[in-house]
């Protein structure tokens, strides 16, 4: 494991330092489900949430509490090997175990953080509503998410690992992409290279792949089909592998057998300003400016129909993290982040995972 | 060009079932929700032939009007114009206001609403349902009724077209493909990760647009889990569940094999779990309830002697599964729903011998007719050694 026990604890700190402590937070819960945001439960336990809702609760002193959506005591079995807490439940109303917490404190109007409850079970907050009718609740859950954004050498490690197996799987889809190939067949060899490679195999999201073949100037890329690819056709992919939690994106376009002398040119084109946009990200740049950046490195090459809303976003332990990289995001980059840039014009589809370093941006991928 | 997975002649059908059972529930509309993860887009899949890409998807599904699905993936709009038969196909930047906005240009502020999709783990589709969207609605219609659709739905779409079953056909041999990789690839020594990779491969080249697969190794690991970098070794009883997915369908067979000599006391365990999974199997016949089907298989078990099905919670043989990986209707001790020709189930009675700390599971896929079943996977006649 890359990521050490001492680095979740220096974690648990910081959050009860930096966030609950400023803001006299008496108990804070953090939930997740597997569609929203599991990467906020990750962070603190390690517990990769699947299939059922997961919810951290974290008192200012004392144990830390995992409660988890039961459906089998498998899970439970399985949450005790490979969760960093100090309590375990299985439970459909996690909120009785919340008021337990506060109750052993004695602490009447409990002032409860909240993070990633926006999206919760409805019946979840009811109860919690029910249960603290004396309590003030805060949400806190952009200030986790801005915590998280900057990566330690840990996390920095696993995200390089990620791109290693990115770039492995995508070679072993070149290898098999030829007239005759399917987009299931593809991604079947990618997928077993990935996880040969080392990528998390729990579910199939955890190595996630989006595709298009065909005539695909004004497609976006979509689930795995069993299309079967002609002369000429293009090819796009988008792989992003999970490794120890974190993922990374890399993406790439092919004309299957022989490409024609305005395709090269095309493609050179637009990897070319893709380039240009991952080489000018620098730290101290704001989100906003990289994205008017792109605009207009895409409007000077006669693009600018192609430039739609954000070119990119963070990457972590959640597909998509803060920040955005469209005109509306203020968020100053800053070493430490990770960031996906997509440039996508006339069926080109292009994605790199790049890394904020202390003076410049280093692209992940080798490929 | 639409592209359907069947002709729109079925999806009419579906909607006018649905809209048949929302008219005897008093139900003015019908939200349907459905995300990626975990295979819950189930219903959008099953009304709109719709495969939910990433971030959450919903149909509004009025009793008297047309439906609108509002897709949060805006980059995903052509291709799901391309794949569903539902004409008002919106991009929604806020799922919670744009349903909505939705709902009030189809005047759907009052009355009652049924939510449907995200169901599953002990939760019904309203307990499960999001909060922003729960509230979204409270404080835009005060007055109108929430009421979970999950049971209504589940009766619906438990009975399997003869389109549909055409595609748990397929979808079973892609588990037959599973099982064959597993029987080719087992050995003492190769580790779970290595064995179920090669599963996995064989599953999606076969056509397994999706998958799930756990393992049990008993003695050391003997509840399912996901593979880890354990190595098998003489002695170990593996069980793995193999369950693609096939054009939003999944089927599901559990297959078994002894790491090491088959000894007589071996060969006893494993006859057992073939009868015990037969006889599961002869059981499932119309007109018969789960409950009944489950006590004859606990005595089966209880009679041998070698195990028991007393693992904790009531005793299971099986459960649906469709467009869902697990799904209504369950078969066990508790459930006294009745069979009906139409559905299709996994059979798989769970046996746990205490003495050995392993599990020893069988089971295929199983469609219910007029007169009895059919298997749909390739059942298998032995339980192998390596």
């Amino acid at each position: 494991m890359f990521i050490t026990d001492s680095e979740f604890e220096g974690r648990i700190v910081r959050v009860r330092c930096d966030l609950m402590k400023p803001r006299n937070i008496d108990l804070l819960l953090v939930y997740a489900d597997d569609v929203f945001k599991p990467g906020n439960v990750r962070y603190l336990t390690n517990f990769d949430v699947y299939a059922m809702y997961a919810m951290v609760m974290l008192p200012s002193v004392g144990e830390l509490s995992l409660t988890f959506g039961l459906h089998h005591s498998a899970y439970l079995v399985r949450a005790k090997e490979v969760a960093r807490a100090d309590y375990f439940r299985g439970t459909k109303a996690p909120a009785s175990h919340c008021r337990e917490l506060i109750d052993e404190k004695g602490i009447s109007h409990p002032l409860i953080g909240l993070v990633g409850t926006r999206e919760m079970f409805q019946c979840m907050r009811t109860d919690l509503d029910k249960l603290f009718p004396d309590a003030s609740f805060h949400d806190i859950t952009v200030d986790l998410e801005r915590m998280r954004e900057k990566k330690s050498k840990a996390e920095i490690a696993c995200l390089k690992r990620s791109a290693i197996i990115a770039g492995q799987s995508l070679r072993a889809l070149k290898a098999h992409l030829r007239v005759g190939s399917s987009e299931q067949q593809l991604i079947a060899e990618a997928g077993m290279a990935a996880r040969h490679a080392g990528a998390d195999v729990l579910t199939r999201e955890m190595i996630r792949f989006r595709v298009a073949s065909g005539d695909v100037a004004f497609r976006s890329l979509g689930p795995v089909t069993d299309r079967i690819l002609s002369e000429g056709d293009t090819f796009a992919v988008e792989i992003s592998p999970q490794f120890e939690g974190y993922r990374t994106v890399l993406g790439r376009t092919y004309v299957v057998g022989n490409s024609t002398l305005v395709e090269s040119e095309l493609s050179r084109h637009i990897g070319s300003i893709h380039h240009q946009i991952c080489m000018s990200i620098k730290p101290g740049l704001r989100a906003c400016e990289i994205a008017l950046q792109a605009k207009g490195l895409f409007e000077k090459a006669g693009l600018a129909d192609y430039v739609k809303g954000s070119i990119g976003h963070g990457i972590g332990l959640d597909p998509e993290e803060c920040p955005r990289l469209d005109l509306n995001d203020e968020t100053l980059v800053e070493p430490g982040m990770a960031l996906v840039v997509r440039s996508a014009a006339h069926g080109v589809f292009l994605a790199d995972t790049i890394l904020i370093g202390k003076n410049e941006a280093l692209i992940l991928s080798s490929e | 060009m639409i592209e359907t997975l069947f002709p729109f002649g079925e999806y009419e059908s579906r909607v006018q079932k649905v809209r048949k059972a929302m008219s005897e529930e008093g139900l003015d509309v019908l939200l349907i929700l459905g995300s990626r993860q975990w295979y819950r887009d189930h219903y959008i899949h099953y009304i709109a032939n719709y495969d939910v890409p990433d971030h959450p998807s919903m149909i509004v599904l009025p009793l008297d009007d047309e439906p609108a699905l509002l897709i949060c993936d805006e980059w995903d709009l052509e291709r799901a114009r391309e794949r569903t038969w539902i004409a008002d196909v919106r991009s929604a930047s806020d799922l919670a206001k744009d349903m909505v906005e939705t709902l009030r240009s189809r005047r759907l502020g009052t009355g009652k609403v049924g939510i449907a999709g995200g169901e599953g783990l002990g939760y019904t589709a309203l307990e499960a349902f999001p909060l922003n969207l729960y509230t979204a609605i409270k404080e835009a219609f005060p007055t109108v009724e929430m009421d979970s659709a999950s049971q209504m739905m589940d009766k619906i779409r438990a009975i399997r077209s003869p389109r549909e079953i055409e595609v748990l056909r397929k979808a079973s041999k892609i588990s037959d493909i599973g099982a064959e990789a597993f029987y080719a690839t087992v050995r003492e020594g190769i580790s779970e990760r290595e064995l179920w990779t090669e599963i996995w491969y064989a599953m999606e080249s076969a056509g397994a647009q999706d998958l799930h697969i756990s393992i049990s190794r008993g003695p050391g690991s003997f509840w399912p889990h996901p593979p880890s970098s354990a190595r098998l070794s003489k002695g170990d009883v593996v069980c793995l569940e193999f369950s693609p997915r096939f054009h939003g369908y999944f089927t599901q067979a559990n297959r078994m094999c002894i790491i090491g000599e088959m000894t007589r006391e071996w060969r006893e365990l494993c006859q057992m779990a073939i009868e015990v999974r037969d006889a599961a199997i002869e059981s499932i016949l119309p007109g018969v309830m789960a409950c009944e089907v489950v006590e004859r298989i606990v005595k089966l078990v209880a009679k041998s002697q070698l195990g028991t099905m007393d693992i904790g919670g009531a005793h299971r043989i099986g459960h649906g599964s469709g467009i869902c990986l697990d799904e209504w209707p369950a078969l066990t001790s508790v459930s006294r729903t009745v069979r009906q020709e139409g559905m299709s189930l996994a059979v798989h009675p769970i046996i746990y011998v205490p003495y050995l700390h392993s599990l020893f599971i069988l089971g295929e896929y199983v469609l219910v007719t007029k007169d009895g079943h059919e298997v749909l996977t390739r059942r298998q006649a032995e339980i192998p050694n390596v």
